[in-house]
């Protein structure tokens, strides 16, 4: 399907600003249940509102309003990506190919990273300063800016908060583009004006891949803020509710086959609550009977025994399904009929065009589940009392106990719900890619990067996470020189980053600062 | 060989199951001694006890590394993996290293060099990792290596123009024998042989002083840190010695000794998780444990392959078939996973725990010396303190 | 045990993001005393344990035990150079025999010892606390109290200078107290200096020679047991503490 210049437009004049009156009267709503210290101006949650609503539709009114602490970090977010494009395309004009100043930046990058980072944490304290993150910035502004960032923190020793921090990385992130511009000066995407095309396909790709990521880390997340444990059979789990689906649809469609007497193929998006049913129960009957016990205080060495025992159910899984479906792969059919959405081609000089701009219609799809489910999510989890009682564990287990929660039955409804998630967004893949029993190993390395990336047990972690993640992916991928090297090392880049962030700052983007 | 706790060995109660403990070692060790010579054994079974003794160093190193030092590893496949394409890529193309004047020719390298530079490199590359590792702690550490040994196995992938991508790397074959029944002798008494000799060097670690600081940084870091075990030393220590052991394994395994060629998908997370399985089923905390849960669960899951369990025995339905045929073959690993899970749950130190501790005598040694006791032993007013 | 004992803190400072949980602490120990240090509940006592023994390291300030700086240095380090601590929850390594946890410090310490050597000494040392028939026990089936005179026991086979004993007497039985009395005596008596945090103020009065007072993580008062008692500032921490509460 094509969706033509003028609907485009139609929609933007007519659904853009009917979401963006809905956010300017909806957001202001954010305060009503907060303490007074905690407050958002009222005209920041009208313009963050009004912009939401324009760019987003419902979806950015929504987010907003559940999640309102990221207005600033969107906002940011949004400004440092822009200004960070903006200044490497310019500087790929003006700087010669060949100049050495690349291996400069090479060089150069670790050596100050190493020296700011050996030299800044000292002098904060000598000085007595606070030095939170102090590490970490030096290092990702020695790396950006070189000795400036030593000249910036050495005489009035800033607090390093999460802003220096993305900021810095956007440096970072900036500089690499800029250095991989130089060199691939042919690259799609360096060559511009085609590249701001290229780049907004691989990052549109990324968005929409990303949010089921996000959906299957928020289930990680989920688990580990509750009961402190990273379970390790979380992408066997997803595999597996892709299975479910598969043959929920296969049997049931022959079931009604059978009665009608006619072809019948039922939708995959029904596979998504029978696989959720399914694995929400399997999760909840491994965590009463082999989680349990660690709760209780019945196993030693309760760390290691949560590694071992969730991996090893992972195994349990991975091998018996392996045993009934085979090696082969196996796809259901496809959500809708629509074989892709296009942005056409929008020519606004002669040097300057804009698209096209294609998503595969069931991605798309998937894309909507994906967010509906974590609206859905998150709602749960602020509106509810059970969602409620499940975020109090999270945060202060005895405390939680003395008000009347139960903290077993929500380390069950943690696992399971956590579980639920990670089979639901297999369910919602499962149209897409060809699915195999070793499918979720790929995938919940994935899924650790993100949780790592957005700090255990954050939830607006695993989404921002997510986000992040399949945008690295695509754009490097799409990126990569040699296209089948790029494709091949598609889950390497998430990796690297994840390596980074563990050894540099492993609390994450959004976690608990710990003392 | 010391297989028993050092301090008590001193002590005389229970030293007539000890002394039956190292009887039936020997008698194992005979038996594997003589099997080759069994004239009715196929070469098929000397291949399956050859994986058997690999996969045996592999289970009792990550024994040692995660059962003993307390180091959640899942990177030991993956220095298994650089032993063995180093060692590979070596005796292929050589290498050259200007500034220090080292050149060496693929004509020039022998496979026992290839295999000796491989392990070194595992080593160095387990220093660089042990030294990272540092900052962190259980699940961490897990994923930290979980991403280092998967990094490992894309570049291997991908890279195909020097490791031969999916299709594996070819190492110098390590025997050249033409003549195959005397070919897989020799292989086979070279990896019992290896087997033997790396067992032998982490006992000596395990039982000397360095072993019980590892157990001590496993039970508590701080702690340790606190009574004067330098705690960095032991724990990057405890990563070269493992990587190199299973660099070398590898390495050598992959010598046309075992395999023919190192592949990527051995180094994928699940092979990793199969290790794990053995050591945790005969018992993590036990190198000979670990070693021999390797070996049984490799010869069962190899025996497994072609069973056919046929319901009910003997008995035919009406139209002369089988009632219910099962074949095992599919479902081995899924039944060998739940053997793993039902050992974590019920049998922590692993199924072959009762028999370990029944030949270290350490009833009889506990019966000799609490015989002394003060009536406040028991008193439940202390025991509030506890604290686990 | 040791001749020499000289430790010196000289303004050591800790903070932790925006609270001071340190601050500019000075004080120094050049005889084998006994010295208490105590403070409300937060006043900064187990940090200031942490900053000596090496788990932290001071935002500011330094530390000298025996003429070697030793703030920032590793926490075995520190051991090494003659400062033991005990925990305020007991940390024995609980799937290892009585006797290996007192060989782990034994051995760390006197690597060039013979082992039957230290396994005299430290069957002496289990014998004085009167747990030497666990010996062979593992740490894990040991009651609160035993776990406690264990930890003490392991102190004594590193030759320490100085010892800080965090809580010795919390959650212990009274005849098991009358034991740690006994240890500290015999400690003190051997030449070691030791710091003794307690809030049994029964305790720390009858057994210090000196008092160091903490508050709001800064040293309020430091001297004789009977003087510090009627220092305004001490009751006055100590009383405006329980208006808070």
């Amino acid at each position: 399907m094509v969706i033509e210049d003028t609907l485009f437009i139609l929609w933007l004049m007519v659904a853009g600003p009917l979401w963006a009156t809905v956010g300017l009267f909806v957001m202001p709503g954010v305060n009503q249940d907060q303490p007074k210290e905690d407050q958002i101006s009222k005209t920041t949650l009208q313009i963050a509102g009004v912009i939401g609503g324009f760019a987003l539709g419902p979806i950015g009114v929504a987010l907003l309003y559940f999640e309102p602490a990221m207005i600033r970090r969107t906002t940011m977010m949004v400004g440092v990506i822009v200004t960070v494009f903006a200044t490497s395309q310019v500087l790929v004009r003006v700087v010669d190919p060949n100049l050495p100043s690349a291996l400069w930046l090479i060089l150069a990058g670790p050596l100050w990273a190493a020296i700011a980072a050996y030299i800044l944490p000292r002098h904060y304290r000598e000085l007595e300063a606070d030095d939170q993150n102090v590490l970490t910035a030096a290092a990702l502004g020695g790396f950006a800016i070189g000795p400036l960032i030593i000249g910036l923190m050495w005489k009035s020793t800033p607090k390093i908060n999460r802003d220096w921090m993305i900021t810095l990385g956007s440096l970072g992130a900036w500089q690499i583009y800029t250095l991989f511009a130089i060199q691939n000066p042919d690259n799609p995407c360096v060559l511009a004006p085609f590249s701001l095309t290229y780049l907004t396909q691989q990052t549109a790709n990324g968005v929409v891949i990303g949010s089921i990521y996000s959906l299957m880390a928020v289930g990680l997340t989920l688990i580990y803020s509750v009961q402190g444990i990273v379970s390790f059979a979380h992408g066997q789990l997803y595999m597996v509710g892709g299975y479910f689906s598969f043959y929920f649809l296969l049997h049931g469609g022959n079931v009604l086959s059978d009665l009608t007497g006619t072809e019948v193929s039922i939708n995959p998006i029904w596979g998504i609550p029978v696989a959720a049913v399914i694995v929400f129960v399997m999760g909840a009957l491994f965590e009463r009977t082999f989680l349990k016990p660690m709760h209780e205080g019945l196993i030693e060495r309760a760390a290691e025994y949560a590694i071992l025992i969730t991996f090893g159910f992972g195994f349990v899984i991975e091998y018996t399904t392996l045993a009934v479906a085979g090696p082969f792969p196996q796809r259901t059919d496809r959500f809708i009929e629509i074989r892709r959405f296009t942005l056409q081609r929008t020519t606004i000089t002669e040097d300057f065009a804009f698209g096209p701009i294609n998503i595969i219609g069931d991605r798309a799809f998937a894309m909507v589940v994906g967010i509906v489910l974590i609206f859905a999510l998150l709602y749960f989890l602020q509106r509810t009392w059970t969602g409620r009682a499940l975020r109090a564990t999270s945060q202060d287990r005895q405390a939680a106990a003395v008000t009347g929660i139960n903290p077993t039955n929500m380390n069950t409804l943690s696992f399971a719900l956590g579980s639920m998630l990670a089979a639901m967004s297999g369910a919602a893949l499962i149209p897409i890619f060809a699915w195999v029993p070793w499918v979720g190993a790929e995938m919940v390395g994935r899924s650790y990067v993100i949780v790592v990336l957005g700090g255990l047990g954050s939830v607006p972690g695993a989404l921002f996470g997510g986000i992040i993640v399949g945008i690295v992916e695509a754009l490097g991928a799409g990126c990569h020189p040699d296209p089948s090297r790029g494709a091949a090392y598609k889950e390497a880049f998430a990796l690297v980053i994840f390596a980074l962030v563990l050894l540099l700052k492993p609390t994450g983007l959004f976690g608990r600062e710990h003392n | 060989m010391a297989v028993f706790n050092r301090f008590e060995t001193a002590i005389d109660a229970g030293i007539g199951r000890r002394r039956l403990g190292y009887l039936l070692l020997g008698l194992v060790l005979l038996f594997f001694l003589w099997f080759p010579n069994d004239a009715s054994q196929s070469n098929y079974a000397k291949t399956v006890f050859i994986s058997g003794f690999f996969y045996a160093i592999m289970a009792s190193s990550w024994a040692l590394l995660a059962g003993i030092a307390g180091q959640f590893s899942f990177g030991h496949m993956a220095f298994m993996g650089i032993g063995a394409y180093v060692a590979g890529l070596i005796a292929r193309d050589g290498f050259i290293i200007a500034g220090l004047g080292i050149q060496i020719t693929p004509e020039s390298i022998s496979a026992i060099g290839a295999i000796i530079v491989g392990t070194v490199v595992a080593g160095l590359v387990g220093l660089v990792i042990g030294w990272l590792l540092l900052r962190l702690r259980a699940a961490y550490l897990a994923l930290f290596t979980i991403a280092f040994a998967e990094l490992f196995r894309i570049a291997m992938l991908t890279e195909y123009d020097y490791t031969g991508g999916s299709n594996g790397l070819s190492l110098r074959p390590l025997i050249e024998v033409a003549e195959v029944d005397t070919a897989r002798q020799i292989e086979y008494y070279l990896m019992f042989a290896l087997l033997i000799v790396c067992l032998l060097l982490m006992y000596r670690v395990v039982n000397s002083p360095i072993g019980m600081f590892l157990r001590a940084m496993r039970e508590d870091e701080d702690a340790a840190s606190a009574l004067g075990v330098n705690v960095v030393r032991y724990k990057i220590l405890v990563f070269v010695f493992t990587s190199m052991i299973v660099g070398l394994a590898g390495a050598i395994f992959y010598s046309d000794v075992g395999s023919e060629r190192i592949i990527p998908e051995q180094l994928e997370v699940l092979q990793m998780s199969l290790i794990i399985a053995y050591a945790v089923i005969g018992g993590m905390e036990s190198l000979i444990g670990a070693a021999a849960g390797a070996f049984i669960s490799r010869y069962m899951l190899e025996a497994m392959r072609e069973v056919v369990i046929t319901l009910p025995f003997g008995l035919t339905m009406a139209d002369g078939s089988d009632a219910f045929t099962w074949e095992t073959g599919a479902w081995r690993f899924a039944l060998f996973g739940l053997v793993m899970v039902f050992t974590l749950r019920y049998m922590r130190n692993g199924l072959l725990y009762p028999i370990i501790n029944w030949f270290s005598g350490r009833d009889l040694v506990m019966k000799k010396t609490v015989s002394k006791r003060h009536d406040w032993d028991d008193d439940p007013a202390q025991l509030e303190g506890r604290d686990e | 045990m040791s001749s020499a004992i000289h430790l010196e803190l000289n303004n050591v400072s800790k903070r932790f993001g925006g609270n001071q949980a340190v601050d500019h602490v000075s004080f120094s120990v050049t005889k084998p005393e006994l010295i208490g240090l105590i403070g409300p509940n937060g006043a900064g006592k187990t940090t200031l344990t942490n900053l000596m023994s090496g788990m932290l390291k001071p935002s500011s300030g330094t530390i000298y035990l025996n003429g070697r700086r030793i703030d920032g240095l590793a926490p075995y380090d520190v051991t090494r150079a003659g400062l033991g601590r005990t925990f305020q929850i007991t940390r024995a390594l609980s799937r290892m025999t009585v006797m290996e946890n007192m060989m782990v410090p034994g051995l760390a310490l006197h690597p060039g010892m013979q082992q039957a050597e230290l396994e005299e000494r430290a069957h002496e040392i289990l014998d004085l606390l009167t747990i030497d028939h666990l010996t062979y026990e593992y740490s894990r089936a040991l009651s609160g109290g035993q776990r406690k005179l264990l930890e003490l026991g392991r102190l004594l086979m590193l030759d320490p200078a100085v010892v800080i004993l965090d809580e010795p007497f919390a959650g212990v039985h009274p005849r098991l107290q009358e034991t740690i009395y006994g240890y500290i005596h015999r400690v003190h008596d051997d030449g070691t200096a030791i710091i003794l945090i307690s809030h049994d103020m029964g305790a720390v009065f009858e057994l210090s020679e000196r008092l160091i007072v903490l508050n709001y993580g800064a040293l309020i008062a430091d001297g004789a047991p009977q003087q510090v008692k009627n220092d305004p500032a001490v009751i006055d921490a100590y009383l405006g503490h329980d208006e808070d509460d």
